[in-house]
């Protein structure tokens, strides 16, 4: 047998191997350390009561900023979901003009690709300034709805038309409409997809300090809450302890929250694709 | 002469008459175009000089022939010959691939033109029921699959959904198989037996004609004498055309035939005349296995 080929094929191996591990490894270390820092701090006094000390941060717990977060990424996706989704709908099944489509594509892409700051940036001047919405829960979630927009639609848009042309021939031979045949087919096997693109930007969106850093956080609220005041946020949150060095282990603790709470959205997704999509 | 005609004329070494320059038998097709087509008080469906595309690739010419009530009509030929394509003109499923399109002629469904400005779409194809060669289960389970057009057509007229599915489940022969799984995923069943809810789905929509397109073609020996024989069964109550390239299998189920190649009819006519004494020598060829 060819010598080269075998050693070329064990080169191969070997780094698939390799670069495997390095995958693997690299997400198990990073969550590895935020679990090796922040664990002690988490007790259910930190995750039930309202920052305290002096200055704030110090001591307490960071239940406003868990449900701040929750809140802000809740009624972003309640924003963009179904808009995303219908305009991936449009794309994939009644747009027609090929200029249009690739022209609204490629803009989403840039929009997916956009760095948080600027949706902060636009969300401050549009929402909280123009509109006059304040810095606000409201303002806030508007901003991270535009920003999970572009991704959910991406997914959406790929996830449907993955779906066999053989479906819709097959429901539209049988003499329905194409709003039923979307409605009842094309969602279902394309929820999978669907959901999986909602849980990257619902991920994106409760992990991002810059949008909502200018349109709905603020250091300290008691956790009540109202579209129209502003909210603490765990992002935000971690960024003030760290940024004003209050304390390190509060900011690892809240990582730690942030991270299970991504954790806990993905796994409610992955049990939800189990169920759906047959 | 198409290319591919001209091809199979020069393999075979001998002239193969074409469609167009032999009459075919005026019962059924006319080669032609110039006759007044002959129509049978017992025809459902008349194919009227229909020529149809892909693109810009014409892949039917001048197809002029009739279907009756209550008889199996096989629509056979070599793969590529444009069956599927005259299958799917019949109940307007043609457009619905991008870029085919009926350019000429049109067929009448009880004389009525299905592609006049007037009909529907929709309503044709509720009345004319297609199922096709992958059979394809909807992603919900047994039960809503079959009532899936019934349901949108309003059908069940007062009746139970669990029992106007039953007696359609019922009518192919999958009832007892499955009886106790109507809620389970359509996905489930074994290829045959989705091709057989297939046909319960199609028949819950109360159709008068039921299109197969290669219905046998991607299941099992034993699944497809199940479908053949539910075939005969139904043509009692339905007419039924049937596209196959398996010569033998249009032989034992239909009792006329329509041979198509290159787009065009060759022969057509009564099943077992066509069998024993073919007119052109293509279909001659096609019968003795010398092509297709």
């Amino acid at each position: 047998m060819n010598r080269s080929a075998v050693v070329a094929d064990r080169v191969f191996t070997l780094s698939a191997w390799i670069f495997g591990g390095l995958g693997l490894a690299l997400p198990f270390s990073i969550v590895g350390f935020i679990l090796v820092n922040g664990a002690h701090v988490i007790s259910w006094q930190f995750l039930t009561e309202d920052p305290a000390g002096f200055p704030l941060g110090m001591a307490g717990g960071i239940l406003p900023a868990i449900k701040g977060s929750l809140a802000l990424v809740g009624i972003g996706v309640v924003i963009a979901l179904p808009t995303a989704v219908g305009g991936a709908i449009y794309l994939t099944e009644y747009g027609k003009n090929v200029f249009v489509l690739r022209s609204v594509r490629f803009i989403t892409e840039c929009l997916a690709a956009n760095p948080a700051i600027i949706y902060g940036l636009c969300g401050y001047s549009l929402l909280v300034v123009f509109m006059a919405l304040k810095i606000s829960l409201l303002a806030g979630a508007i901003t991270l709805g535009l920003m999970m927009f572009p991704i959910i639609l991406i997914g959406s848009q790929e996830a449907i038309q993955a779906v066999e042309s053989e479906y819709r021939e097959a429901a539209l031979s049988l003499g329905v409409t194409k709003a039923y045949v979307v409605r009842w087919i094309i969602l279902r096997k394309a929820l999978p997809g669907i959901l999986a693109a909602t849980v990257l930007a619902t991920g994106h969106a409760l992990g991002s300090a810059a949008p909502i850093l200018f349109t709905a956080s603020t250091v300290f609220s008691h956790g009540g809450m109202s579209l129209d005041a502003p909210v603490m946020t765990l992002p935000t949150h971690l960024y003030y302890l760290v940024n004003q060095a209050l304390s390190f282990d509060h900011a690892y603790g809240t990582a730690l929250v942030l991270v299970v709470l991504l954790f806990m959205i993905n796994f409610l997704a992955w049990t939800l694709k189990r169920y759906v999509g047959r | 002469m198409s290319a591919a005609d001209e091809k199979t004329s020069r393999r075979s070494g001998r002239g193969i008459v074409c469609s167009d320059d032999l009459p075919l038998r005026a019962e059924l097709a006319d080669p032609y175009g110039r006759l007044p087509p002959l129509r049978s008080t017992e025809a459902v469906l008349e194919v009227r000089g229909v020529h149809a595309v892909y693109g810009d690739k014409e892949v039917l010419h001048n197809i002029f022939c009739h279907f009756p009530e209550k008889r199996v009509t096989a629509i056979m030929g070599p793969s590529g010959c444009g069956k599927s394509t005259l299958v799917k003109i019949l109940n307007r499923t043609l457009e619905l691939t991008p870029g085919a399109k009926v350019i000429a002629g049109t067929v009448l469904y009880h004389e009525r033109d299905i592609y006049d400005r007037q009909s529907l779409p929709m309503d044709i194809r509720k009345r004319i029921g297609i199922i096709h060669q992958r059979p394809v289960p909807f992603p919900m389970p047994i039960l809503d699959n079959v009532l899936f057009g019934a349901n949108f057509h309003g059908l069940l007229n007062g009746m139970s959904p669990r029992e106007y599915a039953e007696f359609y489940l019922d009518k192919v022969g999958l009832l007892e198989e499955i009886k106790d799984r109507l809620g389970d995923p359509a996905s489930k069943l074994s290829g045959g037996q989705q091709q057989r809810l297939c046909l319960a789905r199609t028949l819950a929509n109360q159709p008068e004609v039921i299109l197969m397109d290669e219905p046998c073609s991607a299941i099992d020996p034993v699944s497809t004498q199940r479908i053949e024989a539910l075939i005969s069964e139904l043509k009692k109550e339905y007419a039924i055309i049937v596209v196959t390239h398996n010569m033998n299998q249009a032989r034992r189920i239909s009792d006329q035939a329509v041979f198509i190649f290159g787009g065009r009819i060759i022969e057509a006519g009564d099943t077992a005349q066509l069998f024993k004494e073919p007119k052109t020598e293509l279909a001659q060829s096609f019968v003795s296995g010398l092509i297709g």
